[in-house]
């Protein structure tokens, strides 16, 4: 508990006190799609921590902004239960989709997951009446606290920052105990981990379906934030940027959570602003050249992710250190 | 009602032949090394791609469509050298996110190059349309068909009648047998590879006079192709064909019979009844393998 | 006679056109130590994966306690109380020796994922608990030293045995051990040996794949022999050792032993 709880005490005070030093509108607003991000991610690692990767992610980040948005603006419940229902009913749809797939090997999985990403994509472009079409959603209601707005900037910052450190401590709790033994044990090897007893269908199902609710969290605070959606930010495209987030962190490794969410939006910001002026026919994804060849290197050279690869490379390079006893069955 | 299915059996049947090319291609790659190439699709782009730009140099089209075949060809070597080699025997989440960075990164990559615009390809032999049993078939989808028809046969022949055929299919089976007789799995890895970016491309330049080519068309190409392998058990081969036809035919009905926009959606719906209706748990197929 | 713990039935099962266990029968009683040997190939390992619900028999039973076990799912049979070992070692090579060791006690341990996400108090106490078994596994088998080494950076002797440990965590009724102590030292698998005899004198019952005719011969309560997915012979070990259907068995390959 105490280096843990000392370290996300920190990060709190951090967190909270990080308005005062960059208040500026730009920076709130990349701040707060870092935190956004940051709920979604983590769900992806505790999914990751099971050997389990999707490419749906966006799509349940949709499907909360959507459910959400949909239910407080046209039947006028609060945006506090409609956040709520659309994250419970997310979930119910992972689970549904989960139980033809999650028994399959791993590429099946994976699979179903980006085409359940595509239909969900489809679905909300094609069923005007419903979702607006390619237009998208307007005025979505902004959430509220006893009658104040949480609609500006800072307030939203320490409501979805508050959530995402909330969310932070949980995914730390689960992958800290049994059910986190159970996880990395099935990542490790699937055989091995029923041979213990360990239910694998049942945990993957419980982490697919947490790493959802997740997302739609996050999607139903995105949509009462910016109260406008569309279905582009929902595409396979943002799925992949949730994977590259993860992947950067470490796709099993909870605090890289955070660290892949700020350095790739962070990073998204600098491309978007730079690479037009070198290659000024483009539009739309371009940026996907980057994350694809991004996503290849990590995978290849750190695979755990950017903070533990640096941190194994700082212990080979360091001259003189206890040697771990190789081989030789003492 | 009645009076369209004839024409969409056959635009089906057009579109199926180059799904079933995608998909040979998948289980080429999955049977010899058991990755699921994700960037599959973007070989079919790139060959469709580098083949119109060629053609507007002036090349003649034959040469064009053989230069891009072969570029691509080197791509997809490229690609399992660069991204898939180093990282063999990993964790089979770990190649599967490779293969779609890769994908990721090569539409992007051709997104700078070619931009969003459409390219178009001319029809190899123009002329006007055929008629067949109440349907129009254009002369390209003839060159569709017929060309995976060849290819689908050239290959059987390759695999069941010669010995480097034989000893691909061998180490399909049996990677450490193929270590023994002096066959190395990663050369025949990259041979997969070749050969499945080959397969893509032939593919792509074929449907392109038919619907245009974009950077983006890959991701279609390469998820249909994957959902007919798929129903084909992805490691059998004729039946990887099958479901290349027989999703061609399911896209064709439901986008004559129900709203267009809804055709992408019914194919992973398919793919969705498809992988539940699959028999096979994780559990024994992992123990099966360890035995 | 005390009923048995497992009772093997006419178990079968046929790989395409192949039996790699055929019609073999036999019954475990508790604290009994049954060891399995026979030439490669003779459907050992098979047999084991049948009765641990790996993989579904052609025909045949698995009777445990008295209730028929057959085709149960895996997680089911481990949570019954059967755990085994791998030929091959599954060890979880990405996390430390102690957390490997840790994951064993899943059997009889409660924590769900909600009691998880927020470590309830119940948890945390839980997984004191764990930790203190799991350490003192380790120290029975030896390996309390490397308990925050990468599992994965340990030798493969001390892998072996980080499995049995990991397997006795698991508070298991009856333990098959496939190969335990291929790998090990001569003076290690002595330690084995003697743990294993403890083991069953605390009640554990053992079914035992074993190679080393030494350890067949110290331990084994009785020996059950077969070949080509049939059972060609049991009994007690110096019995099975004179058997002539036995000795024919192994005279296709060299003879396991002195």
């Amino acid at each position: 508990m105490t280096r843990r709880g000392a370290g996300l005490a920190l990060l709190a005070c951090g967190i909270a006190g990080l308005p005062f030093l960059a208040s500026s509108a730009y920076l709130l607003t990349v701040f707060n799609i870092i935190g956004l991000s940051t709920i979604v991610t983590l769900g992806l690692i505790l999914l990751g921590s099971s050997g389990q990767v999707s490419l749906g992610q966006a799509a349940f980040y949709g499907l909360g902004a959507y459910g959400s948005a949909l239910l407080s603006r046209d039947l006028g419940w609060s945006p506090w239960a409609t956040i709520a229902i659309a994250t419970a009913a997310t979930a119910g749809v992972a689970y549904l989709v989960g139980v033809p797939t999650l028994r399959l090997a791993e590429h099946f999985f994976v699979l179903a997951t980006l085409g359940f990403g595509i239909i969900v994509n489809v679905l909300m472009v094609q069923l005007v009446d419903v979702t607006g079409g390619a237009s998208g959603l307007r005025d979505i209601p902004g959430l509220r606290i006893a009658g104040v707005s949480l609609a500006a900037d800072r307030a939203f910052y320490y409501l979805v920052w508050g959530l995402a450190l909330a969310a932070l401590l949980l995914a730390q709790n689960i992958t800290s105990h049994r059910t986190g033994r159970a996880l990395r044990a099935i990542l490790g090897s699937e055989v091995g981990a029923a041979a213990l007893g360990v239910e694998v269908s049942r945990y993957k199902m419980q982490v697919f379906v947490a790493s959802a609710a997740y997302a739609a969290l996050a999607g139903g605070l995105y949509a009462h934030y910016i109260r406008f959606i569309s279905p582009s930010p929902f595409s396979l495209y943002a799925s992949l940027f949730f994977l590259i987030m993860a992947v950067v962190g470490g796709l099993t490794n909870i605090w890289g959570g955070l660290f892949g969410a700020a350095l790739i939006t962070i990073l998204d910001q600098v491309i978007r602003a730079q690479v037009p002026r070198v290659f000024p026919r483009v539009g739309g994804e371009y940026q996907t050249a980057i994350y694809g060849i991004l996503l290849v290197l990590i995978m290849i050279f750190f695979p755990s992710g950017i903070v533990r690869g640096a941190l194994d490379l700082g212990r080979l390079l360091r001259p003189v250190g206890p040697e771990p006893a190789k081989g030789g069955s003492a | 009602m009645l009076a369209l299915l004839p024409q969409l059996l056959l635009t089906g049947i057009t579109i199926g032949s180059i799904y079933a090319l995608i998909a040979l291609g998948f289980v080429l790659i999955y049977g010899v090394t058991g990755i699921l190439n994700f960037a599959q699709g973007e070989f079919s782009m790139l060959g469709a791609l580098v083949c119109a730009t060629l053609l507007a140099w002036h090349l003649p089209l034959a040469t064009a469509a053989l230069i891009s075949v072969a570029a691509t060809c080197v791509l997809g070597a490229l690609t399992e050298r660069l991204a898939v080699e180093p990282a063999f025997g990993a964790h089979p989440l770990t190649l599967i996110i490779i293969t779609f960075g890769v994908s990721m990164a090569l539409r992007g990559l051709a997104l700078m190059l070619w931009g969003a615009d459409p390219y178009a390809l001319p029809e190899f032999t123009p002329g006007p349309p055929l008629v067949l049993l109440g349907g129009v078939l254009v002369r390209q989808a003839v060159w569709a068909i017929g060309l995976s028809v060849a290819v689908v046969g050239a290959l059987f022949t390759f695999f069941v009648r010669t010995v480097p055929g034989a000893a691909v299919r061998a180490c399909a089976d049996n990677a450490f047998a193929c270590r023994l007789v002096g066959i190395s799995p990663r050369r025949v890895s990259l041979a997969a590879f070749t050969l499945s970016a080959a397969l893509g491309a032939v593919a792509g330049i074929v449907i392109t006079p038919i619907t245009g080519a974009t950077y983006d068309m890959g991701l279609g190409l390469g998820l249909k192709g994957f959902v007919a392998a798929v129903i084909g058990g992805l490691g059998n081969a004729p039946a990887a064909v099958v479901g290349g036809y027989l999703v061609g035919i399911i896209e064709s009905l439901a986008t004559g019979y129900l709203v267009p926009g809804y055709a992408g959606a019914i194919t992973f719906l398919v793919l969705l009844a498809v992988l539940f209706l699959q028999r096979e748990g994780v559990l024994h197929g992992a123990q099966r393998r360890q035995a | 006679m005390t009923a048995p713990l497992l009772e093997v039935v006419d178990l079968t099962k046929r790989f395409g056109g192949v039996s790699a266990v055929d019609g073999v029968s036999f019954a475990a009683a508790p604290q009994e130590i049954t060891t399995v040997i026979g030439p490669n190939g003779a459907g050992k390992t098979t047999l084991f994966n049948l009765i641990t619900g790996f993989v579904p028999p052609t025909s045949g039973d698995v009777i445990y306690r008295g209730q028929r076990i057959t085709g149960m799912p895996a997680p089911q049979v481990a949570g019954a109380g059967i755990i085994r070992t791998f030929q091959n070692l599954i060890i979880f090579n990405e996390t430390t020796v102690v957390e490997n060791v840790m994951v064993g006690c899943h059997r009889w341990t409660r924590t769900g994922f909600i009691q998880a996400a927020l470590a309830l108090p119940a948890a945390v106490r839980e997984d004191r608990t764990v930790r203190e078994t799991a350490m003192a596994a380790l120290a029975l088998v030896g390996l309390e030293g490397r308990a925050h080494d990468r599992a994965r950076d340990l030798p493969f002797g001390q892998q072996r045995l980080l499995e049995v440990a990991r397997a006795l965590v698991a508070r298991p009724a009856l333990l098959l051990l496939d190969e335990p102590t291929a790998g090990l030292s001569a003076q290690e698998a002595q330690h084995l040996v003697a743990l294993i005899r403890r083991l069953r004198a605390d009640g554990v019952t053992f079914v035992v794949i074993e190679h080393n005719m030494d350890v067949v011969m110290d331990a084994a309560d009785r020996v059950i022999v077969l070949e080509y997915g049939e059972k060609i012979a049991e009994g007690p070990p110096q019995a099975v050792q004179r058997d002539p259907r036995v000795i024919a068995a192994y005279l296709g390959e060299e003879v396991p032993g002195p």
